[in-house]
């Protein structure tokens, strides 16, 4: 507990050297977000030629120490007990603020998860920092060594540099899906270490009484997204985008009235009351592109509009327009990428999607879902 | 004891004038508005005529609420291709007093605001749905169930008067006694609104009304068209009953109708609409059998004490005027509880210009939808001024003359054209 | 039984109504409204549903802000808040999440006695969602972020985590934080009645002078981050390149050309 105290400027500025990494996993697994990390770690470590130090918890750690070194961390501390097998705040930031004290680190980064989040706030505190929230860019500043910390603002419209230079280290929360995953190199070099922890039973009070895996895999670190409106004229017309979806590897998104109407899950919706998503690909299917659904998705990367109405105001930021039924286009689509997936299985190796979605029954879907 | 000597239902001019009286004079008051701020959702825009807001706010001209002081005033008749346009511009406008642009919803919070500093207490964001009545005895309002008591309630909800009508204090209004208002605010730079209609300075302003006698079908409607310092406040009255007759008409193209006609497309050049509203106005004159009842009162255009024709469109004014009287028979009978004492109100508006020019100007709707105003007194008017202006090489007829070939052309009877005219100038 | 229940809110511009003067980098109100931050709604209701559930329970509601932060404060009166502290002074300036959470930390060890703090998942203007757990830190006590539901029940407090990959229910002793993801519930709207009597009760105001922090360590002087700059995001430009639905294997040949679908080659 940090008690009622300010933030510290410590006098020993520069010991404070190389930049840490919170590995977040789950079930002996790293996850993704956390290897981003570790991309953008490594980056700028060796800048100013710096370790790239990993952090990970669990209840044991030795797959993902390893996992940490071949995806490029200098060095990996895993801390292990049974009592570190889910994420606990309170477990996880005093484990986390007394390796700062012992590391003395000047970068620390964090994925801006839930979880990263709950866990950042605290640490930034406990170690009388500052951090700045969810970046999307991150670079070090070779002279001082300082963390060049950006983040989107107000409403995604401005991207804001946030400095904390006089206090340490330097913290960030780093928005998942913006850093690439690093390539895993089986000959890595690295240091490593597991540590047996142990918990205070103080600590563990917090139980967690139920986890119920989700059937969806989130929207926001999606790659690809096929998204339904009302156009769809009917529930089973989400048959048509699952199949485009599953063609494709991608997640099923909808607007929101489609979501209102009970034809599919509100952990669907894209807009200013759903989730926002900024994938590689975005194609909208029988969606009018209102503005509270444009300020979900407007950032993605490449937009395609299927629609009947030539001046829905979805065209005016799609990069591809098809004009016309999405109940003749989809099959359309369909057929024609299956003939062009075939030859690239002809050409190349048989890769698959490095991850697949979940699928949800969407049959199932067709009651309204009774409110919270 | 009722919990606040007076509830004010409505934050419009009416109802924050009220307020502002009773509070200044130490009442415990209690003003109600369904909008945050509260007339945020009122029509925006207008002129307000005359110095009646000095009466509860000595200082108001000095408010920056207020836009520009008019000094050029027209009166405008539009055909298909020709304008015919009085264009009144006075240095007498400095002593006689004409009237100011406000914009609506900054105006209503800024007046709201005022009542608040008085002492009153004000509540914005809940719409009171309807009285509590003992009797015929009005004791308060009710929201959510829940009763809030009065001594007396003033009722100043604007023209819709839906609590008054459904608690049987008014009469539902018929299509005739009512106009829908359509209005946009198109913002520009103020020193092209200066230039552009010839204004001495950003502070002052122009002011019309229009007969837009070139409408499709033609449907009846009159226009107006207002400075502000940065925008233009553009709008279209309908009579109801004549957009019912025509239902193929929407309110919203007699307004893009009336933006795209020739002389007034340029005004409007390169303007960015920043808002459209639409509102129901009543017409002409007194619309409520009785203004008053035991507990409470009625002021402003829930009153129907509004003069619009279509040509002029007054009510701000009025409002206040109303909204005062009531707060002031208030406080003059406090402690009364004679279901009679408020006649005071009554007799008091007789005394004020506001009864008088509800009398005068009653029936004269008449007028102001007619026919002829609309359709037959422009096109001849078109047609003189032709006649008068071109030269096609024959020789000058006398006016009398071209007004009688006019006149016939137009299927006028003289006769009929006569009594028009005689109402116009009696009644305008 | 009643509980001490204390909720944090903050007034924030209507996001779709500002604007950054891209000069000054700083935020243009201008005529932007200010609200509630929509997630300190859910904050307040899901605080207010507990007070249905448990009786007796009391509900103070606390922001630093400026002065007319009274008007957002005023607003929860009116949907059934018992008590409303706005923590102003001109020292609180230009305050990071540090020394926010600080403040705030500071004012509810004053109030004294609590069992659950509730917050926003996060602002709207600054979007952090750092200030909620800096105060569980600052007053070492336990927390559930970005929870749907929560509840009382046995003398612990439940929660409803939603994570990307599930949905976690935890138990906690009180006293412990909680914050609410926006629209996690139905705020309720405010009644006249409750308006009124919220009017004439009024909000207290507290300065720094009542929460014994010293002057360096809040607002801008005891903020460790600064803003360096801002700078707009431009929106991507986008063609519009129209195919027509006789032309899909000419659109996905394309597509495939540009990169655009790659089929897990990536
Ligand atoms: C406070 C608030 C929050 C909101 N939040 C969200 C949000 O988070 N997400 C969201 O999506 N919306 C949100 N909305 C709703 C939003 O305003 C729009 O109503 C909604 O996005 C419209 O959904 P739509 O495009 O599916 O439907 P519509 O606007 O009805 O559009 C349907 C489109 O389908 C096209 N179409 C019809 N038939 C076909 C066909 N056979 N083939 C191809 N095209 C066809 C039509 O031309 C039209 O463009 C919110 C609204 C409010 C007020
Ligand atoms: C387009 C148009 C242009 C006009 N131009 C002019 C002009 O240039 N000059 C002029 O003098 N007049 C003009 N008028 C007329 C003028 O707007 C009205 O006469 C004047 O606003 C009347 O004031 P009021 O206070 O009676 O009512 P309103 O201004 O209508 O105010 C009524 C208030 O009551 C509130 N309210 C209603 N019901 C409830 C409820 N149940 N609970 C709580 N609150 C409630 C409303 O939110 C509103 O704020 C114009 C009118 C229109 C429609
Ligand atoms: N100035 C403040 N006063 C009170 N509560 C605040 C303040 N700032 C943030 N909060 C609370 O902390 C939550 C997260 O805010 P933020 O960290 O700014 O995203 C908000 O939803 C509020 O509940």
């Amino acid at each position: 507990m940090a008690g009622l105290i300010n933030a510290e400027k410590p006098s020993n500025i520069d010991d404070y050297k190389n930049v840490m990494v919170f590995l977040e996993a789950r079930d002996g697994k790293i996850k993704k977000p956390g290897l981003e990390m570790i991309s953008v770690g490594a980056s700028m470590a060796h800048k100013v030629n710096e370790m790239l130090i990993g952090i990970t918890f669990g209840e044991s750690v030795g797959s993902m120490v390893k996992e940490a070194g071949e995806y490029g961390c200098d060095r990996v501390i895993g801390y292990e007990s049974p009592d570190l097998k889910d994420f606990r705040t309170l477990p996880y930031a005093t484990l986390l603020s007394d390796l700062i004290l012992e590391l003395k680190p000047n970068i620390l980064l964090i994925p801006a998860t839930r979880n990263g989040r709950d866990l950042a706030s605290r640490i930034a505190v406990r170690s009388r920092t500052g951090v700045t929230a969810d970046c999307t860019e991150l670079d070090i500043d070779p002279n001082g060594r300082i963390l060049q910390a950006r983040r989107p603002t107000y409403g995604e419209s401005t991207l804001a540099e946030i400095l904390c230079k006089s206090h340490r280290p330097q913290m960030a929360t780093a928005r998942p899906g913006i850093f690439p995953v690093p390539e895993r190199k089986k000959d890595a070099k690295y240091e490593s270490e597991a540590r047996k922890a142990k918990i205070k039973k103080e600590f563990m009070k917090k139980e967690i009484v139920d986890f119920k895996p989700k059937t969806t895999v989130d929207l926001t670190s999606a790659k690809y997204i096929v998204s339904g409106g009302l156009g769809l004229g009917k529930a089973s017309g989400f048959k048509l985008i699952q199949e485009l979806a599953d063609e494709i590897g991608a997640y099923v998104g909808a607007s929101r009235p489609t979501v209102d109407l009970g034809w599919i899950g509100k952990d669907h919706q894209v807009g200013q009351t759903g989730q926002s998503v900024r994938p590689k690909v975005y194609i909208a299917c029988g969606i009018s592109g209102k503005a509270q659904h444009l300020m979900g998705m407007k950032l993605s990367e490449n937009i395609i509009s299927i629609n009947t109405d030539p001046d829905a105001e979805i065209n005016s930021i799609s990069d591809y327009i098809i004009n016309a039924d999405l109940y003749e286009v989809l099959p359309k689509l369909v057929e024609a990428i299956r003939k062009k997936k075939s030859e690239f299985e002809m050409q190349s190796s048989n890769k698959k999607a490095e991850e697949k979605p979940v699928k949800e029954n969407i049959e199932e879907k067709k009651e309204k879902k009774p409110p919270q | 004891m009722s919990e606040f000597d007076v509830i004010v239902v409505g934050a419009g001019p009416a109802g924050s004038a009220a307020a502002i009286r009773l509070a200044s004079a130490k009442a415990n008051v209690l003003l109600i508005d369904r909008a945050d701020p509260p007339g945020s959702k009122n029509v925006s825009g207008g002129v307000l005529w005359g110095d009646s807001l000095g009466q509860v706010i000595p200082d108001w001209e000095k408010s920056n609420m207020l836009e520009r002081y008019i000094e050029a005033k027209g009166v405008t008749f539009l055909t298909k291709d020709s304008k015919i346009a009085l264009d009144f511009r006075s240095t007498k406008f400095g002593e006689v007093r004409s009237g100011y642009t406000v914009l609506r919803t900054k105006f209503d919070a800024w007046l709201a605001k005022k009542a608040k500093d008085a002492g009153a207490m004000v509540v914005s964001g809940v719409t009171v749905d309807k009285l509590a009545m003992e009797g015929n005895k009005v004791t308060g309002v009710i929201q959510n169930d829940e009763v809030v008591t009065a001594d007396t309630v003033i009722l100043a909800e604007g023209a819709n008067s839906r609590i008054a009508i459904d608690s049987g204090l008014k009469k539902k209004s018929d299509d005739r006694h009512m106009a829908i208002s359509v209005k946009e605010v198109i913002k520009l730079p103020e020193k092209t609104i200066t230039e552009r209609f010839n204004l001495t300075n950003a502070k002052r302003g122009y002011a019309s009304e229009y007969v837009l006698g070139f409408l499709e079908g033609g449907v009846k409607a009159g226009g107006f068209l207002y400075t502000n310092r940065e925008s233009i406040s553009i709008g279209a009255v309908i009579s109801m009953e004549d957009l019912r007759k025509n239902n193929q008409t929407y309110s919203y193209d007699i307004i893009e109708q009336f933006k795209e006609h020739p002389f007034i497309a340029p005004l409007l050049a390169d303007g960015r609409v920043e808002e459209y509203s639409a509102h129901l106005v009543p017409e002409a004159g007194l619309s409520v059998d009785s203004i008053y009842g035991d507990g409470y009162m009625i002021a402003g255009d829930a009153a129907g004490l509004t003069f619009s024709n279509g040509l002029v469109l007054q009510g701000m004014n009025y409002a206040i005027v109303s909204g005062i009287g009531a707060a002031d028979s208030y406080l003059a009978t406090k402690g009364s509880t004679s279901p009679e004492r408020f006649e005071l109100y009554r007799d008091s508006l007789k005394k004020t210009f506001v009864l008088k020019d509800m009398n005068t100007f009653k029936g004269s709707d008449k007028v102001t939808w007619s026919e002829t105003i609309h359709n037959t007194v422009p096109a001849m008017a078109e047609e003189i001024m032709l006649n008068i202006f071109s030269e096609n090489g024959e020789p000058k007829k006398h006016l009398s003359k071209i007004v009688v070939e006019s006149a016939l052309k137009n299927k006028q009877r003289r006769k009929d054209m006569i009594v028009d005219m005689y109402r116009m100038m009696r009644r305008l | 039984m009643g509980l001490e229940i204390i909720v944090m809110i903050k007034q924030v511009p209507d996001s779709s109504e500002v604007v950054i003067d891209p000069v000054t980098f700083t935020l243009n109100r201008g005529a932007a409204r200010n609200v509630i931050n929509p997630a300190d709604e859910n904050a307040i209701e899901q605080a207010l549903l507990i007070k249905d559930k448990n009786p007796g329970t009391n509900i103070t509601v606390i922001t630093m802000g400026p002065p007319f932060a009274e008007t957002a404060l005023l607003d929860c009166m009116s949907r059934g808040v018992d008590r409303a502290i706005l923590v102003t002074d001109r020292a609180f300036a230009g305050a990071d999440t540090y020394p926010t959470g600080l403040t705030l930390a500071a004012t509810i060890t004053k109030i004294g006695k609590f069992d659950i703090i509730y917050a926003g998942e996060e602002s709207t203007d600054s979007s952090t969602g750092h200030v909620g757990p800096g105060v569980a830190e600052f007053l070492g006590i336990e927390q559930a972020s970005y929870t749907s539901n929560s509840w009382a029940e046995d003398g612990y407090v439940f929660a409803e985590r939603q994570l990307e990959d599930g949905v976690e229910t935890i138990k906690m002793e009180p006293p412990c934080l909680i914050t609410v993801l926006t629209n996690a519930n139905m705020p309720r709207e405010a009644t006249l009645r409750k308006k009124i009597d919220a009017m004439k009760k009024g909000i207290e105001t507290w300065t720094l002078a009542n929460i014994d922090l010293q002057p360096d360590w809040v607002g801008l002087k005891g903020s460790p981050t600064v803003v360096k700059s801002m700078r707009t995001i431009n929106e991507k430009k986008r063609e519009g390149k129209k195919f027509n639905v006789d032309e899909m294997d000419k659109f996905v040949d394309e597509l495939v050309e540009k990169g655009i679908l790659t089929f897990g080659v990536d």
